[in-house]
């Protein structure tokens, strides 16, 4: 199904820099980082920019030769996970406006599903040491 | 000092009034112990510690002594106020609002572009910067609490917060390095970064750090040293056994690293700063040689980043655009460190030869 709801990444807590098509991304509020294969960092950075589920489809399938069903579900499947780790947020706003429509790539190379891989190292590191409440206990000479 | 109402109502204090009263706090804890000040340079600058009391003195500049400076005629371009409960009777103000922080210790009231305020993760340490007024506040309850891991580097939130106005990060990474210049040396805890800058040392390289460094990013990437402390497990005490004699937490060892302040012979290994040529990985192999192999940048980022940043409370998508740009501008590898550790500062000497 096709969903031309605004994406955007869920920054302040999210940041993320991009270096020949990977993409690192941290979640400062969780600790995690991920990073992503060539095709999830050009979701990526279409979602920095303002995009859709229906614009990113449609970019794909200009650079990647593939069924369209195909990559509509693989798009979708890594939105939702992008979301569920509360890297991106879905919003009612209206989208930019669209640029001209980009011709189709001459030789598109086979499309490879996104992936994002998650790394916890971080995050264990502050579950360890958690922020403790400092106790109202000391008395004022 | 006042009592600290509700946190309703307290929840709107205006930032200039918590700053005020953090302040007054320190004042009262001066008037009380007396004022004790310790100089040093750091990353090229003036920086002077203002004790209230000596106990946080005494706690605190183990890791800075070899960047202590004789007093300095005109007035440091950083003070450090500092002062604790327990020797001063006077408690930190607003404790509910530095209660109410971020997993990594930013308390969320007062942390923005020109504030921050944090606490350090499992400890009664809170720390201060107000970049609109120039005033670094630092408290604990009490110094004999203070954990080994914050006498190793102390002041690192404060620190970071105010370089970031001098084009300055603080970074999770060791740096080692010769006349032709530096190597950063970078990975998350246990990667072998202090198993490298000790052995560089005990070779005969300059030491800068072997956890924590502070790298200037403009106009050229030179890397500074923060602090002479240096941590390893208590297993590899034998590796350096002529480190054994300044080991300062053995009552500690079953639960936190050895951490030792490299003797006074180290001095003449140990450098202020020198540019940065080369960026290594270390990953421990367990065979016997040490090799270095090609690394991207990426992997440089991934390396650095997380665990620079997310240590630091208030760290964030400005301070990633610097280290991407840091790793972008010198070559990257892979140090496979072996066991012997001879072999390692060849490779080092080797990486930065050829940047």
């Amino acid at each position: 199904m096709t969903d031309y709801r605004k994406i955007c990444i869920n920054s302040p807590i999210v940041a993320s820099e991009t270096i020949e098509q990977e993409t690192v991304i941290i979640n400062f509020d969780s600790g995690m980082y991920y990073s992503t294969n060539a095709v999830g960092a050009r979701i990526w950075l279409l979602i920095s920019a303002g995009t859709s589920h229906a614009i990113i489809v449609d970019h794909l399938t200009r650079l990647y030769d593939g069924d369209l069903d195909l990559i509509s579900q693989a798009v979708h499947l890594f939105l939702n996970e992008l979301q569920e780790q509360s890297l991106i947020l879905f919003t009612d706003d209206a989208l930019p406006s669209t640029e001209e429509q980009m011709p189709l790539a001459i030789d598109r190379a086979p499309f490879i599903a996104p992936t994002l891989n998650k790394y916890t190292d971080m995050a264990e590191l502050l579950l360890l040491d958690p922020v403790h409440e400092i106790e109202d206990r000391w008395t004022v000479t | 000092m006042t009592g600290q109402g509700s946190f309703a109502d307290i929840a709107s204090l205006p930032p200039a009034e918590f700053v005020e009263g953090v302040w007054r706090a320190w004042e009262l804890a001066a008037h009380s112990r007396g004022t004790f000040d310790r100089d040093y340079i750091i990353g090229r600058r003036s920086v002077r510690l203002r004790c209230a009391g000596t106990s946080l003195l005494e706690q605190l500049t183990s890791s800075l002594a070899h960047l202590a400076t004789e007093r300095t005629s005109t007035d440091p371009e950083l003070t450090i106020h500092l002062w604790d409960t327990v020797s001063s009777g006077v408690k930190m103000p607003f404790i509910s609002l530095w209660n109410d922080c971020s997993e990594r210790g930013a308390v969320r009231a007062f942390t923005s572009s020109s504030l921050s305020a944090t606490r350090l993760t499992g400890a009664d340490v809170c720390s201060l910067w107000d970049a609109e007024r120039q005033v670094a506040m630092y408290w604990a309850h009490s110094a004999a609490d203070i954990p080994s891991y914050e006498r190793a580097a102390p002041f690192r939130g404060l620190l970071h917060a105010w370089w970031r106005e001098h084009a300055g990060l603080l970074l999770h990474a060791g740096a080692v390095g010769n006349a032709q210049g530096g190597a950063l040396l970078i990975g998350k805890g246990g990667v072998g970064k202090s198993t490298t800058a000790l052995a560089c040392m005990e070779a005969g390289l300059h030491y800068l750090s072997d956890d924590y460094c502070l790298l200037t990013h403009q106009p050229g990437l030179v890397v500074h040293s923060l602090y002479c402390s240096a941590k390893f497990h208590a297993a590899d005490i034998q590796r350096f056994p002529y480190l054994q004699p300044f080991i300062s937490n053995a009552d500690e060892l079953g639960d936190e690293k050895a951490l030792c302040f490299l003797p006074p012979q180290s001095s003449r290994r140990l450098a202020p700063d020198m540019p940065v040529r080369v960026i290594l990985l270390p990953r421990v192999t367990g065979l016997r040689e040490t090799r270095l192999l090609p690394a991207s940048a990426m992997d440089a980022l991934q390396a650095l980043a997380p665990s620079a940043l997310i240590q630091l409370p208030d760290a964030g998508a400005l301070e990633l655009s610097h280290i991407r740009d840091v790793v972008t501008r010198v070559p990257c590898y892979w140090l496979a460190v072996g066991t012997d550790l001879q072999r390692i500062p060849e490779q080092v000497m080797e990486a930065i030869a050829h940047a």
